[in-house]
């Protein structure tokens, strides 16, 4: 009797352990399947443009000599520090100011008095064109470049007090940056 | 009569019977116990998965007792037992034969709701098309291999996997070096790249992330594997996670993704509409809703689905859940459970039961 329940037991227990399920496969049609043919293609080896642009929602060019830090706020997406200089990529969304509001809070930020006109230069780096704006302040000196993106603003910034490097940074860094996500 | 006759009656006797009915009771007295207890520790869902919807409770990789599975089956095979033991057809037994009848149909009903029935979520932007939903808390591995005008998708759910397992999933072999069950992944700097990884692992490290059992968390698995073909090229060692949820290259002819379990649908539903209203002064919502067309073949309805009011297709009912993404992007939940009618037939049979056995009783009280 007590062999018989055993043994029932067991062949219970074996029974439920077995029930694993193993591999199995279905058939979709081609446009069902979400690829992303940027990433890893066969042809081209792995993107990491792709990469970045999928992880950050836009590219920048590798910037070996420089740290990333981390922004204080939320709308700033990228903030590279290397030596007195400091680069800022700032995504707005909605009303992000006229020209002239802008150019004065950058100008605040430099200790310089408001004006009642301001400009920004449209110039192209690369295949992109930006609107740009250049200011100095004793030996403190901005670099801002605009872009609109579909709704939204970005903003490159690059603080420093040497314009020779600064230049050179700059239209290196804007050629190459590219604010439109991967499809 | 022969030995394993013997045998076999000797085993319907002792399933059968009473004993076995109160240890089948008190281990799932313990369960239910153990198991709501522990639901401080694991959230609501994986309380059910490690203690319920489980044939075994392990214990350091070890099973140390019965899970719900095994206990519902032994009460519910020891119910049918007993009654085929000692059923006898008359109409003073009637209300207890559907008494035990409910418990069989609620037993048999949440075993069958247990394996079959799914809960996912289907992220649809205004204007997108989704033939898809997906699981929040259930990872699967997949290789997709294009055929022309289609593309096989070779699929295994991440329960089953452990690190070291070998998988031959379609034209690869995988075997899996590590996994982690939470992890995050960052992007490293171009110049520290990984050359020993192929696709995502030469540009990613990964950080592990304790397990967060909240129930609508969800989790990124990690997978380091090595990839084989079936005729033994090595093509290299890949980083795969659902938090990329991208698939990758692998050699020229198929790509790996581990993402959320997907679920396909024989029909689209495409999202005209969503619409997201507040409390005035608030950030309450007062109403959200989406309107939706449902494509399937020349089939073409549109619906609208909104709070408590869900829409109803092929066995699937979609929830209006949540939102994101500046109101651009509608978040249904589906629900799929062939037997969601069991517990109220299951209650309708005990109460025919019950009211049988008191009005007989009744009877012969006067």
């Amino acid at each position: 009797m007590i062999r018989g329940r055993f043994w029932l037991t067991a062949l219970m227990c074996v029974g439920l352990v077995g029930c694993q399920p193993t591999v199995t496969h279905y058939d979709l049609p081609n446009h069902r399947v979400q690829t992303n043919p940027a990433l890893g293609h066969p042809h081209a080896g792995a993107d990491y443009p792709a990469y970045k642009r999928m992880v950050w929602g836009f590219y920048w060019p590798d910037m070996p000599d420089w740290s990333r830090e981390t922004a204080s706020d939320t709308w700033t997406r990228l903030r590279l520090v290397r030596g007195d200089m400091v680069l800022t990529v700032t995504q707005l969304s909605g009303d992000s100011g006229t020209v002239l509001s802008n150019v004065n809070r950058w100008r605040r930020q430099l200790g310089l008095n408001p004006v009642t006109t301001a400009t920004m230069i449209p110039k192209t780096y690369g295949q992109t064109q930006y609107d740009t704006v250049v200011l100095r302040s004793g030996a403190s000196h901005m670099r801002v470049a605009q872009q609109a993106v579909g709704a939204d603003q970005w903003f490159v910034k690059l603080t420093g007090s040497d314009p020779v490097a600064m230049a050179a940074v700059w239209g290196e860094f804007l050629s190459e940056l590219s604010l439109t996500e991967v499809q | 009569m022969s030995r394993i006759g013997v045998l076999l009656k000797q085993a319907f006797h002792a399933v059968a019977g009473l004993k076995i009915a109160v240890v089948g009771l008190v281990l799932g007295f313990v369960l239910v116990l153990v198991g709501t207890l522990d639901q401080v520790n694991l959230g609501i869902y994986y309380t059910v998965k490690v203690y319920f919807k489980s044939w075994w409770v392990y214990w350091h990789g070890w099973p140390v007792f019965p899970g719900g599975m095994s206990v519902g089956l032994l009460l519910g095979v020891n119910l049918v037992l007993a009654h085929i033991k000692r059923f006898q057809w008359s109409m003073k037994k009637m209300g207890i034969w559907l008494i035990h009848s409910s418990l069989l149909v609620l037993l048999i009903g949440g075993a069958i709701s247990g394996f079959v029935s799914q809960e996912s979520q289907m992220i649809i932007r205004e204007g997108d098309t989704q033939w898809y939903s997906e699981s929040v808390h259930d990872t699967e591995l997949v290789v997709m291999q294009a055929q022309g005008e289609t593309t096989r998708v070779f699929q295994i759910d991440m329960a089953n996997v452990q690190a070291n397992d070998s998988i031959v999933m379609g034209p690869l072999v995988i075997t899996v070096e590590s996994r982690l069950n939470n992890a995050i992944l960052r992007l490293i700097d171009d110049a520290n790249r990984w050359q020993s990884a192929q696709g995502a692992g030469r540009y990613f490290s990964v950080e592990p992330r304790p397990v967060d059992r909240r129930p609508d968390a969800r989790n990124h698995m990690a997978l380091w594997v090595r990839i084989h073909t079936q005729d033994g090229t090595d093509l290299g060692r890949f980083l795969v996670s659902s938090w990329l949820n991208h698939p990758q290259w692998v050699g020229d002819r198929a790509t790996i993704a581990l993402r959320p379990t997907r679920y396909y649908y024989p029909y689209a539903v495409t999202l005209m509409e969503f619409t997201h209203r507040q409390h005035p002064g608030t950030t309450i919502p007062s109403y959200f809703s989406s309107d939706v067309i449902v494509t399937d073949g020349s089939f073409r309805q549109p619906f609208h689905i909104y709070m408590n009011h869900p829409l109803r297709y092929q066995g699937v009912t979609y929830f209006q859940a949540s939102f994101d993404d500046a109101d651009t992007v509608s978040i249904l939940q589906l629900v799929k459970n062939p037997v969601w009618w069991s517990p109220y037939f299951a209650c309708l049979v005990l109460g025919v039961g019950l009211l049988w056995h008191m009005v007989l009783m009744m009877g012969r009280l006067r």
